[in-house]
């Protein structure tokens, strides 16, 4: 795929990335001029959601009716993702994770216009692997992989398999027509409008919050930050073992904040999982009468 | 720029989710209508990745651990139902189901469509050479030389001859 | 024992009434004549008695009968007044009643409402008497529209037959016409009364009869507009029941009901009820003698015109209710010579006269019509049968006399009434103010005489003189009537031939009426050449009428003679003019009115209704049971509320 080899050309850059642990309270390095003045809400803002609802729309029409429209499409996309990109600031971390949403982007609305369902599913595919990137390059590499193993991998094959067995030969009506395809664009548009106002609003962002409602967690975290009830546990926690309070980075700590702090949640999912494969077979079975 | 970072995270997981939702209002097969939830699922999960991120904890990963959970959970089971669904109407199309409506209503019909492809326009060569069903070549014809112009022998070809 | 006798009058008619209604209501067709004919000559003999024993010298008594309702300031008494004048007509009323129900016996033998007709009758004698008898206008209002129903009921007695059921409406309509004048007139008579100093305060009482005659001298001198407008008023009241110009369209129609009801109700009883009427308040009517003025001049158009129609007609009932119309005409000139100076008892003594003689000879002619239709399989056009003296020896003899007796041949009753009639307008003709309106009056008075000779002789020759002719639905009914049927038309007929001598040269009756009235009264002069002309007009009109009986169809070709005879046969057009003039818009009127209520009105309330319907056909487009609409719903829900949240 593509995303492996991008990943492997620049791997020396992701390296240092994926091992980078974010500190807690990281200064904010100077930020390069950009263009566009980034992390406040403006009225331009608007402009790429509208040129990316045009632009669906007319991609939709034009798959079925004529060429034309298609391209028109398909430039209304791309001039919404350039103008997308002008609210950025002008790092290299940026511009790639930009590229992961222009291609996470550009494999949505091919999974939306596409009348075969088959290329839908592959748009599909290719959106969950870029959000993977995107992943990624947030440091969160089980949630990476697991979204990967899962969407792309389980999910989209049985999908497929399930394509295979209930698509006709041809086209049917109900793959070629959307439903009201206007009304939806108008609702997805104001909804993202609405989001993008919400958060990059004044006084939108959270303040930074450590985790100080898990005790393990919490024992954690450097004594500044941490409450008494952790510096206990953290007391306690040398008392076993020095080495106990170090903190495992990115998955190891994932994983071991899954299985002391949020133990409960993890054993429920498990069981979730084994209902779910229960009730899947039991819904599948054929009943035993003839139906008419 | 940590915040901006943030921003721009959430404003594609908003995307994300859009794309989903769009999918899942405009789309009549059952089975895209479920990758449609599936892409708004993984909306979510870049949302709370993003925020796990900004606050330096683990919480919103974990969570998102859950929503994979409950998303694959899902996937089985809503395909065992489409494959009961599949069973009982032998199609894919959600509009079939309107047992609860009131029966002004028209019915949706169904009606074989294609897309619209443009024909394949073949060129049409003129023909050339022998027409090798009415004139069957022997297994023992030699090819004649024509440099000389000389006309061959026995199979002289007939002007005009085409298939 | 005097007021026994006054409450049984009408009591008795009552009983009747309800006996024949139980035994309507239980399909009876055989004895329903029992308890109507008994009660009835129950009441002939009460009214002898009362006749024989009582009201003799006084100005009448007043009977009590008792309180109807009593609210407030506002008292109804039912009572009774008995004076000489009420017991005339009375007296006629009961006993041709009586008469006629003996009579209907065999002639509504095997009707299938037998009960039901017997019933009305009662009902409506009763009503009649109490309408003579009651001692308050109001009272006498209320049975006047008790007659009217009665008559309604009794013209449409074979209410399957559309000609029938409309002739009972328009009989019943054009009387509710007059009786809005005559209510609004009633109504200002007591407000008018109240302001006499003096009088009763409570309202309905001021309308008592005496109470009237108390308070018109006073009105007279206070308010003679008003006195004049409540007489005019009156005066619409009484023709409209006495079927006189313009209201007299119905009594030719009334004829489509059964032919005693014709004898009973329009020759004898009901229409004289406006005679009555003008007779009874004539103290008041004798204070404004424009509106008597006004009712002479009426009475002599409808004589005139009633005679004129009367000529022409084929039918033979509708000869004789032309003829009623026009005797009637000849009553209200007569009432209308009050006007001059001191004539008006004199004049009210010569319209009850007349009133008695014309019930008797009448009631006579129309039960002789009904033999006739009787024998004829009912049919009545004299074109179609003729001389039937030898099928019906009887009804010829009693005909004749009561032919005779209308067409005035000298000493038969019709004679000298008439010829009263004719003296008093001929008196009045000498006043200086008015002398020449009932000079013109005279002369109308003596040729509708002389064509009431053509008309009559006319239709007793050519049904039962000339040789015979049967139509075909005689079959086997062409035989002479029953006994029963004939021997209240003999009683009858010995009124009508004697009546008239007994009464009218000797006094008697002109005695017994002024003991009615206090006032002075004038005197009656005789007027010999008077007598005289109207004994040679009856002669000269006999022949005329066998001359024209005789004749085939008119072969006149002068346009004069046409129209006069045309308009005579087509009743002058006036009905057709009613009919395009008032009744064709009223009910085009109707039929707008019942376009805006079922279109507009009833269009809006079902509009209305039909809201909730339309807002349940939107709401159900909202839950189509399409997963498709509900996510759209949802994603709408969404936005808004993600919008509402951004812009907070």
């Amino acid at each position: 795929m593509n995303f492996i080899n991008s990943l492997i050309s620049n791997a020396a850059f992701l390296a240092q990335a994926v091992t980078d642990v974010p500190d807690p309270v990281v200064p904010d390095p100077v930020v390069p001029a950009s263009a566009v003045s980034v992390g406040a809400w403006t009225s331009s803002m608007l402009l790429p959601i509208v040129l990316g609802a045009v632009g669906y729309l007319l991609i939709q029409h034009g798959v079925v009716k004529s060429r034309a429209l298609f391209a028109a499409g398909v430039v209304s996309i791309v001039i919404a993702i350039g103008v997308a990109m002008g609210f950025t600031p002008g790092t290299f971390e940026s511009y790639v994770l930009m590229l992961f949403c222009a291609i996470a982007t550009g494999g949505g609305v091919g999974f939306l216009t596409a009348r075969e369902p088959v290329y839908a599913a592959l748009g599909f595919a290719t959106a969950v692997l870029s959000v993977c990137g995107v992943l990624f390059m947030q440091s969160a590499l089980f949630i990476a992989a697991a979204t990967m193993i899962v969407y792309a991998g389980a999910t989209i094959i049985i999908f497929l398999f399930v394509l295979m067995f209930a698509q006709q030969a041809e086209l049917r009506t109900y793959d070629v027509q959307l439903n009201n395809p206007f009304v939806a664009a108008t609702i997805g548009a104001i909804l993202l409008a609405t989001i993008a106002m919400c958060v990059t609003g004044d006084k939108a962002m959270l303040p930074v919050r450590a985790d100080t409602t898990r005790a393990m967690s919490e024992a954690s975290l450097p004594d500044e930050l941490s409450s008494d009830a952790g510096r206990e546990a953290a007391k306690k926690m040398d008392a076993i073992d020095p080495n106990l309070r170090y903190v495992p980075k990115l998955t190891a700590g994932l994983g071991r904040s899954m299985y002391t702090d949020y133990l409960l949640a993890v054993e429920l999912a498990g069981t979730v999982l084994l209902v779910a494969t229960i009730g899947a077979i039991a819904l599948a079975q054929r009943t035993t009468e003839t139906q008419a | 720029m940590n915040e901006t970072l943030t921003q721009n995270l959430l404003v594609f997981g908003g995307v994300l989710f859009a794309i989903g939702m769009v999918g899942f209002l405009t789309r009549r097969s059952i089975i895209l209508m479920f990758l449609s939830l599936e892409m708004m699922l993984s909306g979510v999960s870049v949302n709370l990745i993003a925020f796990s991120r900004h606050h330096q904890n683990y919480q919103g990963q974990i969570l998102a651990v859950m929503v994979l959970t409950i998303a694959a959970c899902e996937a089985a089971i809503a395909l065992a139902l489409v494959v009961s669904l599949y069973r009982r109407k032998a199609t894919l199309d959600v509009a079939v189901w309107d047992d609860l409506s009131e029966t002004l209503l028209p019915k949706v019909l169904e009606a074989p469509q294609t897309l619209g492809e443009p024909e394949m326009i073949f060129p049409k060569l003129t023909p050339a050479g022998l027409d090798p069903m009415s004139r069957p070549i022997s297994a023992d014809f030699e090819a004649q030389s024509l440099g000389n112009g000389e006309t061959l022998k026995a199979n002289a070809p007939e002007a005009g001859t085409h298939a | 024992m005097l007021s026994l006798f006054a409450w049984m009058v009408p009591i008795a008619p009552l009983a009747g009434c309800i006996a024949c209604s139980v035994l309507a209501f239980r399909g009876d067709r055989k004895i329903a004549h029992l308890p109507a004919i008994i009660s009835l000559l129950f009441a002939a003999l009460f009214t002898i008695c009362l006749m024989l024993f009582g009201a003799q010298g006084e100005s009448g008594a007043v009977f009590y009968g008792y309180r109807y309702f009593n609210v407030g300031s506002l008292t109804l008494d039912i009572s009774l007044k008995v004076d000489t004048l009420c017991l005339t007509l009375l007296s006629v009323v009961t006993c041709i009643s009586a008469m006629i129900a003996i009579y209907s016996r065999d002639y509504m033998h095997g009707d299938p409402g037998y009960a039901r007709y017997y019933a009305v009758f009662c009902g409506f004698v009763f009503s009649m008497t109490m309408l003579v008898l009651s001692n308050n206008l109001l009272m006498l209002y209320a049975f006047w529209e008790g007659v009217g129903t009665c008559s309604y009921l009794l013209i449409g007695f074979w209410f399957r037959k559309p000609s029938a059921a409309r002739a009972a409406t328009k009989a019943f309509l054009v009387n509710r016409v007059a009786d809005c004048a005559f209510l609004m007139g009633i109504l200002l008579l007591a407000y008018g009364i109240g302001h006499v100093e003096g009088s009763e305060p409570s309202f309905f009482a001021r309308l008592n009869f005496d109470n009237i005659v108390k308070a018109v001298p006073f009105l007279a001198i206070q308010y003679p507009e008003l006195l004049t407008t409540i007489g005019f008023m009156l005066m619409i009241g009484a023709i409209g029941k006495s079927a006189q110009f313009p209201f007299h369209v119905w009594l030719p129609d009334a004829m489509e009901g059964p032919t005693p009801v014709s004898a009973l109700i329009h020759a004898a009883t009901m229409v004289t009820a406006g005679v009555y009427l003008m007779a009874r308040l004539s103290p008041l009517l004798e204070q404004t003698p424009t509106v008597l003025s006004a009712v002479a001049w009426l009475g002599g158009i409808t004589a005139f015109i009633g005679a004129w129609m009367a000529l022409f007609q084929s039918d033979l009932k509708r000869v004789l209710a032309y003829s009623t119309v026009s005797q009637l005409g000849y009553l209200f000139m007569a009432l209308g010579a009050g006007a001059v100076g001191d004539l008006m008892v004199v004049a009210v003594v010569a319209a009850m006269f007349h009133l008695v003689t014309h019930a008797f000879f009448k009631a006579l002619l129309f039960l002789s019509a009904g033999n006739v239709m009787h024998a004829m399989g009912d049919v009545i056009d004299m074109r179609r049968f003729g001389g039937l003296r030898r099928v019906l020896p009887m009804t010829n003899v009693l005909f004749l006399i009561g032919a005779a007796a209308l067409a005035g041949v000298p000493l038969l009753a019709g004679f000298f009434s008439k010829d009263g009639i004719l003296s008093v307008l001929a008196q009045a003709s000498k006043d200086g103010q008015y002398g020449a309106q009932f000079t013109i009056l005279l002369g109308v008075g003596f040729a509708t005489a002389l064509m009431t000779a053509v008309y009559t002789s006319r239709a007793y020759f050519s049904t039962f003189l000339g040789t015979e002719k049967l139509p075909e639905e005689a079959g086997h009914h062409a035989h002479e009537a029953t006994s029963v049927m004939l021997a209240p038309m003999v009683v009858l007929a010995v009124g009508a031939v004697l009546a008239g001598g007994l009464l009218g040269p000797t006094g008697a009756i002109s005695s017994y009426l002024q003991e009615s009235f206090e006032v002075g009264h004038g005197e009656h002069h005789e007027e010999i050449w008077v007598m005289a002309a109207s004994a040679l007009l009856a002669v000269v009109g006999i022949a005329i009428g066998y001359a024209l009986s005789k004749k085939g169809p008119s072969t006149a070709t002068t346009g004069a003679v046409v129209a006069f005879g045309d308009f005579g046969r087509n009743r002058l057009y006036i009905d057709w003019l009613y009919s395009v003039a008032i009744v064709a818009p009223m009910e085009w009127f109707a039929s707008l009115l019942g376009w805006f209520d079922v279109n507009v009105i009833d269009g809006l309330a079902m509009r209305i209704a039909s809201l909730p319907r339309l807002f349940g056909l939107i709401g159900q487009r909202v839950q189509n049971g399409r997963v498709p609409g509900y996510t759209y719903m949802t994603a709408f829900g969404i936005a808004a509320v993600a919008v509402w949240i951004a812009t907070r």
